[in-house]
């Protein structure tokens, strides 16, 4: 994991460093494991349980002229019950705060392996500094899946969840 | 209306309480809060009948003479049956009906064959070029598997920064 990581960072790093000053993106690496509470119902009675933990992985690219926007795509993978993969688009907002920064996102989760659920996830985060590259971040989200082979007959699922994780900068 | 809370991670069979398919286990589905399988075939419900056992004569001789030809029990002596049918929002409940079937098992004899050996390579080497890529990125790779004193403290300088 941390050498998948170190060596993203390492081919990102000398990537993004062959662009041109003019056009360059701030690009950045995230990952972080999350898990909360998955709500559902059946019209007489509402059902609750943890969420599945979930690792989330993604790429993001800041264009220096809209650098308060991030457009993140990115994988989900559930790591408890049936392991499962899902892509994960997400754009983030950023505050003009410094230490820490705030940001709001919305994302679509699109499961595809071993059976398909999609839907529409918001939600907030924070990233705090650590150094000149690294960066802890957490992130809450409501996730509301609304089709797919997985879900109920004639019912929806809704995620509360919190991710906490590490982003790098390059 | 009622809030249940599901046990989580639990291997939900029969009619154990879910959200989601995946919730469920092997071939289940999430049906109305429940877990119930598509075949009728709940756990534990997969019947076996031990009945069995050759006809008996019923006619008997008349008077002195009279004999049974009672017959002897020459049935199978377990069935398998087959689970009921079960419903998409119930949990199954299997009620096996015994029907045995003799099978046979036969052993074939081995094959015999004969083959003729693959002609030998004659060993060409590769004279071709290599990958420029792959060249370019094996020095990355191996700093980043196998990374020197000073290559780690560069990386780390990087990371953390002044």
């Amino acid at each position: 994991m941390i050498g998948a990581l170190l060596s993203a960072t390492t081919l990102l790093g000398g990537l993004t460093s062959s662009m041109p000053p003019a056009e360059q993106w701030e690009v950045s690496a995230r990952a972080a494991a999350g898990s909360g509470v998955s709500v559902s119902g059946t019209g007489r009675e509402v059902l609750k349980r943890r969420s599945p933990l979930t690792l989330n992985l993604g790429v993001g690219f800041r264009h220096p002229q809209w650098s308060w926007l991030e457009l993140c795509p990115g994988i989900q993978l559930e790591m408890q019950g049936k392991a499962s993969f899902a892509f994960r688009p997400v754009l983030r907002a950023y505050l003009p705060t410094r230490r820490p920064t705030v940001h709001g996102l919305v994302g679509a989760p699109l499961y595809v392996f071993p059976f398909t659920l999609h839907g529409v996830e918001v939600g907030f985060g924070v990233a705090y500094p650590l150094a000149h590259h690294v960066a802890l971040t957490a992130e809450a989200s409501a996730t509301a899946f609304v089709g797919g082979s997985d879900l109920m007959t004639g019912s929806g699922l809704t995620k509360l969840d919190v991710a906490g994780g590490i982003r790098v900068s390059f | 209306m009622s809030v249940a809370i599901v046990a989580p991670f639990t291997a939900a069979c029969g009619n154990a309480e879910c959200l989601r398919d995946s919730d469920c286990v092997g071939d289940s589905v999430c049906a109305g809060g429940r877990c119930s399988s598509l075949t009728g075939q709940g756990h534990a419900s997969s019947g076996s009948d031990t009945e069995g056992g050759g006809p008996e004569s019923t006619t008997g001789g008349d008077g002195i003479t009279s004999s049974n030809t009672q017959g002897p029990g020459t049935g199978p002596q377990s069935g398998t049956g087959s689970s009921g049918p079960g419903s998409t929002t119930g949990h199954g409940d299997g009620d096996g009906d015994g029907d045995g079937d003799g099978d046979g098992d036969g052993d074939g004899d081995d094959g015999t064959g004969t083959g003729t050996g693959g002609s030998a390579n004659t060993g060409a080497s590769d004279s071709g070029n290599s990958d420029a890529t792959v060249t370019m990125l094996t020095p990355l790779v191996d700093a980043v598997s196998h990374p020197t004193r000073t290559e780690n403290a560069g990386l780390w300088a990087w990371l953390w920064g002044p």
